[in-house]
């Protein structure tokens, strides 16, 4: 039986809107998209911070909801950006985990989950080699390349979303792939 | 590069259902501050209705001092006789109350109600993993007779990634109790009861259960859960043939180990 996944009637932009008159209507959005956002979160940060921060996430949002462009009918964009915010003051714990899992094959988020360590207590050798590049780069090209490729995001969400120029974004990711396409392609010391 | 990616994305374990549940209910209680501030009227209000509350709550519970010493925000009162009762009258924050399940080592998730009002009984949702999407993966039980519903399990033998999710089910207003109970070591039965039932309570002890890094994974099979009408503890493994609820474990590709070499740790700092 697969779960099933209601469909919202209104946009995110309305009830955003609409929570500004009775703030419990923001709830709704929580319901939406902290499944997503504690996933990207998660494969940061943890799965145990990921659920704090998910938290911390929608609390934020809540309290600057007033601000939101309520011509974009998607918040999942505005909610990637604040989660990835918050990832920045833990960016020392992500990238301790990352160069753990790159330097031991161990994976710190899975190491977590009593149920898989046993069948998963080392990476492969190509996801050692990216958990290394990730951690070589910079917070900011971290940010546009996990979100360009894990929440599907456009540029012209990216740059709403982390508030920066739609050049910075295309600059950003052309630098972030280069790196991670040149140190997956590195001949495998294993 | 993008399928390395996809993949590294693809490992993260599933949310803890009550974490979740725990942040919602802090939005819930964001919100709720919001909402005062912006209508400072309503303070008054509501200050009204629970000074009206609590006096109508000490003439319904006039032994609650004696017999409530753990009374929490959402009901869940921990009795002088081991058992545990819990009133469900505000599900508004049904959360809150997954909250305090938590906290009091219970494995239940409690899902929304159908409607907004007062439980009148609960039924057995399933028995499953928790998974992404917050919801039960698999129901192994239908939706037992709405009333009398007696939930018969080992806590013991639920796995420690497995949820027990139960569903409220809201018929119509009134004063309604849920009551939850165990036998220690046994079996746990909860089971809807009017306010001011007789039934007398059972001397047992709750156990202190989920969220305790303790809990193993079982490889025992789980108790049958019973959907008979109960008031007293039923003999364990006297239930209903055909109603054995499968152990679903999470489908999880395992990779195959990488070499161990350890390469050198980048220092490269990030910006």
């Amino acid at each position: 039986m697969t779960a099933d996944v209601a469909v919202p009637t209104v946009s995110d932009a309305a009830v955003i809107d609409a929570s500004l008159v009775q703030p419990a209507e923001f709830a709704a959005l929580f319901d939406r998209h902290a499944t997503v956002i504690r996933d990207y979160l998660a494969r940061r940060v943890g799965p145990q911070p990921a659920e704090d921060l998910t938290g911390e996430t929608f609390l934020v949002a809540f309290s600057k909801r007033d601000g939101y462009d309520l011509s974009r009918p998607n918040a999942l964009p505005w909610l990637y950006g604040i989660a990835s915010n918050l990832v920045r003051q833990r960016r020392r714990a992500e990238v301790r985990q990352l160069r753990a899992l790159a330097r031991t094959g161990v994976d710190p988020v899975l190491a977590d989950h009593a149920e898989t360590v046993s069948a998963r207590v080392t990476a492969q050798a190509s996801t050692r080699r990216l958990a290394g590049a990730l951690a070589k780069l910079t917070a900011g090209e971290r940010d546009v390349l996990l979100l360009a490729a894990w929440a599907d995001l456009s540029y012209e969400e990216l740059a709403a979303g982390l508030d920066i120029p739609l050049g910075t974004v295309r600059s950003r990711l052309s630098r972030a792939r280069a790196k991670v396409r040149a140190a997956l392609e590195e001949p495998s010391d294993d | 590069m993008t399928d390395e990616l996809t993949l590294f994305r693809a490992d993260v374990p599933p949310a803890d259902p009550v974490a979740m549940a725990r942040a919602r209910a802090a939005l819930v209680r964001a919100a709720a501050g919001g909402s005062r501030a912006r209508m400072w009227w309503q303070v008054g209000v509501t200050a009204a209705a629970v000074v009206v509350l609590a006096v109508a709550l000490l003439f319904a519970l006039p032994s609650a001092a004696t017999r409530t010493p753990a009374a929490s925000v959402h009901g869940l009162v921990h009795n002088p006789d081991g058992t545990i009762t819990i009133r469900l009258r505000e599900l508004d924050d049904i959360r809150g109350v997954n909250m305090e399940f938590y906290d009091a080592g219970i494995r239940v998730v409690v899902l929304d109600s159908v409607e907004g009002g007062v439980v009148e009984c609960w039924s057995v949702y399933g028995v499953a993993p928790s998974n992404p999407h917050g919801a039960p993966a698999d129901v192994v039980l239908p939706r037992p007779n709405p009333w009398g519903d007696v939930l018969t399990f080992r806590p013991d033998r639920i796995p420690a990634n497995m949820w027990l999710y139960v569903q409220a089910m809201v018929e119509s207003p009134g004063n309604k109790q849920v009551r939850l109970r165990c036998d220690p070591g046994q079996q746990w039965e909860m089971s809807p009861y009017w306010i001011g039932d007789t039934t007398p309570g059972y001397p047992n002890l709750p156990p202190r259960l989920g969220g305790q890094p303790s809990i193993q994974p079982s490889t025992r099979p789980l108790t049958q859960p019973s959907t008979q009408p109960s008031t007293q503890p039923s003999p364990s493994g006297t239930v209903p043939a055909g109603l054995v609820p499968p152990i679903v474990t999470p489908d999880r590709p395992s990779d195959q180990p990488a070499d161990s070499e350890n390469s050198p740790e980048p220092t490269t700092p990030t910006g």
